[in-house]
């Protein structure tokens, strides 16, 4: 189990069931400070070949910036054509409800449940 | 002075009595110091209306949103760390105004500027932001994708005034978001 801490947030990866899970407030300032989170990501699944699961559920908050972060990352793992990307998260967070389908835009592939 | 304004500007005047009637203003460098306080401060707003709606967990998490979208800019794109941000919060039944007004650099001036038209004139938000991505992807050096958001996702109504003095060269931007309540 891989833990990352960013500001208020906390991002754990359960390797065995390749699931990155969130939690908390995620409004770091810029791209630069969310590069420790891009490189978590990248790290986490780099000889994965299973689907990983993002789960947001947990995650109250996530600003621009971070938006940003993880559709660079969904689209670098569309790039290499792997791994299969599954994001969960909730009905009743609403920057989830509003903003979460904005990651299918970017790849087809990408699974969403809410 | 020079003056332009572009979007929805005054769609709802300064002039109509309002409930909820909030003014605050704050340095930059307070923020800077301690990044997490634009949360905060977003989270407190969000909690000032969110009280008064039947959905308080979902609308006091949009405001939030919404709130720190705006004061993170305010904060980043400020001339002087010590130059003051202002913002006005004022409820209108079912409509939220957000104002807030700083002083910026002549480059993020016309920045501001031209992004906001792109964002008013653009038929397709969803094309504008996948294609935004696939150019970051080449080179992620900012995001860009902050007001696009607001507008695309939260149906914000987004204006601004531009003044230029001409004599300082003092360039000051203010804001006016226009969010729907959702019923
Ligand atoms: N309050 C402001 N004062 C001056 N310039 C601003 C202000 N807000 C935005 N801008 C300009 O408009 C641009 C777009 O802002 P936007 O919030 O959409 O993206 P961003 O802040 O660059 O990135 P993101 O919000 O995705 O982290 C900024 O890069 C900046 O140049
Ligand atoms: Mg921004």
């Amino acid at each position: 189990m891989d833990t990352l801490n960013a500001g208020d947030a906390i991002i754990t990866y359960n390797e065995s069931e390749s699931k990155m899970v969130f939690e908390g407030s995620m409004r770091l300032a810029n791209m630069k400070e969310y590069d420790v989170v891009s490189s978590f990501l990248r790290k986490s699944i780099d000889d994965t070949d299973d689907p990983v699961v993002l789960d947001l559920r947990l995650l109250q908050f996530l600003n621009s910036s971070g938006i940003t972060t993880l559709s660079l990352f969904i689209l670098s793992c569309k790039k290499a054509g792997k791994p299969q990307i599954k994001v969960l998260g909730s009905e009743s967070i609403s920057w989830q409800q509003k903003s979460i389908s904005n990651f299918k835009k970017l790849w087809n592939d990408v699974e969403i449940v809410i | 002075m020079l003056v332009d304004t572009i979007g929805d500007f005054d769609i709802i005047p300064d002039s109509m009595p309002a409930e909820g009637d909030v003014s605050l203003t704050v340095r930059p460098i307070d923020l800077i110091a301690y990044w997490r306080r634009c949360g905060i401060m977003a989270d407190f707003a969000a909690a000032f209306y969110a009280c008064a709606h039947d959905q308080p967990n979902v609308e006091e998490n949009t405001i939030s949103t919404i709130f720190n979208e705006l004061i993170e800019n305010a904060t980043k794109y400020s001339v002087k760390r010590n130059a003051e941000v202002m913002i006005h919060m004022m409820l209108y039944d079912t409509v939220l105004k957000i104002e807030i007004v700083n002083h910026t650099p002549e480059a993020h001036f016309h920045k501001l500027k031209k992004h906001l038209t792109k964002l008013t004139k653009s038929a397709d938000l969803d094309e504008l932001y996948i294609r935004t991505m696939a150019e970051k992807s080449e080179n992620a050096t900012d995001s860009g994708i902050g007001l696009l958001l607001l507008i695309k996702d939260y149906k914000l109504k987004i204006g601004a005034q531009f003044k230029k003095c001409e004599q300082t060269g003092d360039c000051k931007v203010i804001i006016q978001t226009y969010y729907y309540i959702e019923q």
